[in-house]
């Protein structure tokens, strides 16, 4: 469903990107309106991943050419921590541990210092701890999770998981899932996917970036793109992902060959 | 070339006083033996294998004269820790105060000096051994002042004790040789709290030996705690001997210290007897902190688990050189060693030396040392989240830090500890790095 705003919330244009000079993005157009869900897939090395990294402002990549616009300011030329407290949060296909560090030491930190960027007030610490147990249990997580240092000894799934709780915690407006579904069965993926549903408002937005038309069967998009070398060679309406489901991605990249 | 043609004033008065002191048959011979050995010896210079990471000279040992005895003296009134319950004994430079009354039951106290013939011999054992230091030999030969702490067998001493190891002030660079000798009987369980203190500028060198004697089935936990100023030096010659059945731990934390250096060493010399060894080094500045430590495995079935971190951050140097060396015939020996550190300045140098010594099969040791920044990853991660890059760097340096800290018991020390650490991270990012959440431990 598209939002009731005539302005797209993010805005890709002609986006280029490199890694130690190999180009990985040649070229990607992309409108994301508040509201809308959508779903990016691509074969493995199609630069899925990469898109993902650079919205967030991984500094691994270097932006050769484009644009990207959030809510009419530059993306591009924002610290990963402005981004995040403009709202754009990404879900990592690999969270990494951080030994030492409280998981819920962690995510009041964040919060924190988000709000402190964006002028406002911290949250009390008590509404704080109870939101944290409300939305761990929204996605099954074992309470003694949040008392563990950050994603340690998580198994691949937990991991998954908690990045979903940081994001439902976090309520960013534009959510970047980078293979949130990757290592998860059938059960995890249910919850992961019931918590990034939660978050679906007209004013909130996601980028589900996955290899798998599965995870969509539950996290219903409103426009799925397909990425191949670097560029949208297809884009299309939830079918389009059952479409790839059933015939794979090789037709795609005839068809766009032509 | 050998030092003996060098004349070190305080050698000298050590010499001099143990011509003048009335002879003692029980430790008179020792002494001058010791006082002989560490003549040959000479002080330690960066010609010698153990010493030639550690910048020796900033110890100016041979400039400093012996400080005077004052005898009694009471406390310095060094800031006591929150919410600590202990039983407090203090040496200021290393002398012993009065006795507290309430010693816990089991408990003995006497002063280092004038102890009977085999408690005295039993002090200054470290002495003879054959790879007894020139530091041990001096503090052996001219040790005045210390204390000899006996727990008897059974006891179950609780509280912890908490020797308040301070130093006067001074302008004149001295020093002082203190000696603590530690007997646990069979069966008994204590912790020790060694808290070094240091009052304004102290100038002073300890040259500190501490023995232990962990008996049969005994539990001793050695918290040593160093939070001097830039003025301070402390150099410690540790020796354990852990017997059979027994649990030894020794955790040493240096959090503000001028110059370090430290020599731990640990036999494990009865079947079934476990030590765990840990070091935490906070430092910047132009701070020294040296840790070389020996473990040394003799008989089977014996355990060590040693872990030592450092964050060096401005000129600061450290050093930490390991040694496990498990003997002929110490089959099921379990090893384990780790050192890991953090070095957040181009200035900042850390030199690691993870040794292993193994003389049979039928065993397991592993070591490992990192020796590094920040990792990248996990910087991004933090950031990606909304923490700005100065906050996530504080963060993720203190909760290196913190690891060693958190299972710290008692749990009072936690906060004195980390006040420390976070005193060493930037002021406006420490904030955002650990927030207050007072009320986490019983909400969730």
């Amino acid at each position: 469903m598209s939002g009731s705003s005539n302005e797209p919330m993010l805005e890709i244009e002609g986006l280029r990107a490199s890694v130690q000079d190999q180009p990985i993005l040649k070229g990607i157009d992309l409108e994301v309106y508040p509201g809308e869900v959508h779903a990016i897939m691509g074969p493995n090395g199609s630069g899925k991943s990469t898109l993902a990294q650079v919205l967030c402002g991984r500094d691994d990549y270097e932006v050769t050419a484009g644009r990207v616009c959030f809510e009419g300011e530059d993306l591009l030329a924002l610290a990963p921590e402005e981004r995040a407290a403009r709202g754009i949060f990404l879900g990592f296909q690999y969270p990494v541990e951080i030994p030492g560090v409280n998981n819920t030491y962690f995510l009041k930190a964040a919060l924190d210092s988000q709000r402190k960027m964006r002028g406002e007030e911290e949250m009390d610490a008590a509404d704080f701890l109870r939101r944290l147990r409300e939305k761990a249990a929204l996605l099954e997580m074992d309470p003694a999770m949040l008392q563990r240092p950050v994603n340690v000894g998580f198994s691949g799934g937990e991991k998954k998981r908690n990045e979903i709780l940081q994001m439902t915690m976090l309520e960013p407006r534009l959510s970047v899932l980078d293979e949130t579904d990757s290592g998860l069965d059938i059960d995890a993926l249910k919850v992961v996917a019931n918590g990034v549903n939660s978050l679906r408002s007209p004013e909130r937005s996601a980028i589900v970036v996955t290899h798998y038309q599965r995870l969509l069967d539950y996290i219903v998009p409103d426009r799925v793109h397909v990425l191949a070398q670097g560029r949208i060679v297809k884009s299309g309406g939830k079918e389009l992902a059952f479409e790839l489901e059933e015939r794979g991605y090789g037709w795609i990249s005839t068809e766009a060959a032509v | 070339m050998t030092n003996t043609d060098v004349v070190i004033p305080w050698m000298e008065s050590v010499a001099r006083r143990l011509e003048d002191r009335p002879p003692d048959p029980s430790t008179t011979a020792p002494r001058m033996a010791a006082l002989e050995r560490a003549r040959r010896a000479g002080l330690p210079t960066r010609r010698l294998e153990d010493w030639r990471l550690t910048p020796v000279s900033a110890l100016r040992l041979g400039e400093r004269t012996l400080r005077e005895r004052t005898g009694s003296i009471g406390a310095l009134g060094t800031e006591a820790i929150d919410g600590l319950d202990a039983v407090s004994l203090d040496l200021v430079d290393g002398e012993l105060g009065s006795v507290p009354t309430d010693l816990p039951t089991g408990v003995e106290i006497r002063p280092i000096l004038g102890l009977d013939a085999e408690r005295g011999e039993a002090a200054l054992a470290s002495a003879r051994l054959e790879d007894a230091t020139a530091m041990e030999c001096l503090n052996a030969a001219g040790h005045d002042r210390g204390v000899w702490l006996e727990v008897h067998a059974g006891a179950d001493v609780v509280p912890c004790l908490h020797l308040r190891l301070e130093s006067r002030p001074g302008t004149e660079p001295e020093i002082v040789l203190p000696r603590l000798h530690v007997r646990v009987g069979q069966g008994a369980r204590v912790r020790l709290l060694l808290d070094h203190r240091a009052e304004g500028s102290s100038h002073l060198l300890w040259n500190l030996c501490v023995g232990l004697e962990v008996g049969p089935n005994a539990q001793v936990e050695i918290l040593e705690l160093v939070r001097t100023e830039s003025t301070h030096a402390l150099v410690a010659s540790y020796r354990a001997r852990v017997e059979r059945d027994a649990r030894f731990c020794l955790r040493t934390l240096s959090l503000d210290a001028g110059f370090v250096r430290e020599d731990l060493r640990v036999r494990l010399v009865g079947e079934n007897a476990a030590c765990t060894v840990e070091g935490l080094t906070v430092a910047d500045a132009h701070q020294v902190v040296d840790h070389h430590v020996w473990i040394h495995h003799d008989v089977p079935r014996t355990r060590s688990v040693e872990t030592f971190r450092s964050v060096l951050d401005g000129h600061a140097r450290g050093v930490f050189a390991g040694r496990v060396r498990v003997a002929e015939g110490a089959r099921g020996t379990d090893a384990q060693q780790n050192n890991a550190n953090l070095v957040l300045s181009a200035q900042a140098q850390m030199d690691t030396l993870p040794q292993l010594e193994i003389y049979n099969d039928d065993i397991k040791a592993s070591h490992g040392a990192t020796l590094g920044q920040l990792d990248l990853d996990a910087l991004f991660y933090l950031r990606s989240r909304g923490i700005d890059e100065k906050s996530a760097r504080a963060m993720l340096t203190f909760a290196f830090a913190n690891e060693l800290v958190e299972h710290l018991e008692p749990e009072a020390l936690r906060a004195v500890v980390r006040r420390h650490i976070l005193a060493h991270l930037p002021q406006d990012a420490a904030v955002i790095a650990v927030p207050a959440l007072p009320s986490l431990e019983e909400s969730t």
